[in-house]
């Protein structure tokens, strides 16, 4: 049977994607700081350079994590920065 | 006509009548059957019109311009299209739901597999820097005198980047 005129619009499906994507400020690509200045000496107990070693491998794993989550998320937001901060 | 009655004489009236009379009676009972019939297919069809808001009589629409006619619609027109159309929509939405999740489920492997491999990537460099930091630190003397090089490797387990650059 065709249609007859006048009659409503068949409604329209509602499967709708809802969007999950994280705000923009969320995905800013980390930027790692600057590190020690390497021409320096210096006297450092073995206690105080293992807690130095402590937190600068803590920086990288969650520079790390944060990078694989942003990618997660929006695989162009890091688009061209090395994916990982601990290589030269 | 009248010469074949006019063959049938005594019972043969009576049993003309009979026949007669049983032949109306199952043309009763039949049209009986069919006015039942037709009463509950008419509740039937109102019923289950009402359900979907097109109401089953006949009815005519204000004419649309340029259109200068009043639209008229057959009884159980509008109905059917009602029906048409929420069968369409039941379609279509399984369709779409269905559409949704299978994108979905394929961009989720998409971005697994990409994950494990930055993972594994990380996982390695991250391993390596330790690697050239424990060194690093084995060869500090007795004096807890740290260089370059120790400050190299730090960096390096850090994600850091050279000052000087």
């Amino acid at each position: 049977m065709t249609r007859p005129a006048n009659l409503p619009r068949p409604p329209v499906a509602v499967a709708v994607a809802t969007p999950t994507r994280p705000s923009a400020e969320l995905l800013a690509c980390p930027v790692a700081p600057a590190g020690f200045p390497r021409g320096e000496t210096a006297t450092m107990p073995a206690a105080t350079r293992f807690a130095a070693i402590r937190l600068a491998s803590a920086y990288a794993a969650v520079a790390s994590q944060l990078r694989r989550l942003i990618d997660w998320n929006d695989p162009t937001a890091c688009a061209g920065v090395p994916l990982s901060l601990a290589k030269d | 006509m009248k010469l074949a009655l006019g063959t049938v004489t005594g019972h043969g009236r009576w049993l003309l009548l009979l026949a007669v009379a049983a032949v109306a009676a199952a043309l009763y009972a039949w049209g009986a059957e069919g006015h039942a019939d037709r009463d509950h297919l008419l509740g039937w069809a109102e019923r289950t019109c009402a359900a979907t808001s097109a109401a089953f009589p006949a009815s005519s629409a204000e004419p649309v311009p340029p259109a200068k006619k009043a639209t008229v619609f057959p009884r159980g027109a509008r109905c059917e299209a009602e029906i048409r159309a929420l069968v369409a929509f039941r379609r279509d939405a399984a369709e779409s739901t269905a559409k949704l999740l299978a994108d979905a489920i394929a961009e989720q492997d998409v971005k697994r597999s990409h994950d494990v491999a930055s993972a594994a990537r990380a996982a390695r460099d991250a391993r390596a820097a330790a690697n050239i930091m424990e060194n690093a630190n084995a060869h500090v003397g007795p004096d807890d005198r740290v260089g370059r090089d120790w400050f190299d490797a730090l960096n390096r387990a850090g994600g850091l980047h050279d000052p000087a650059r």
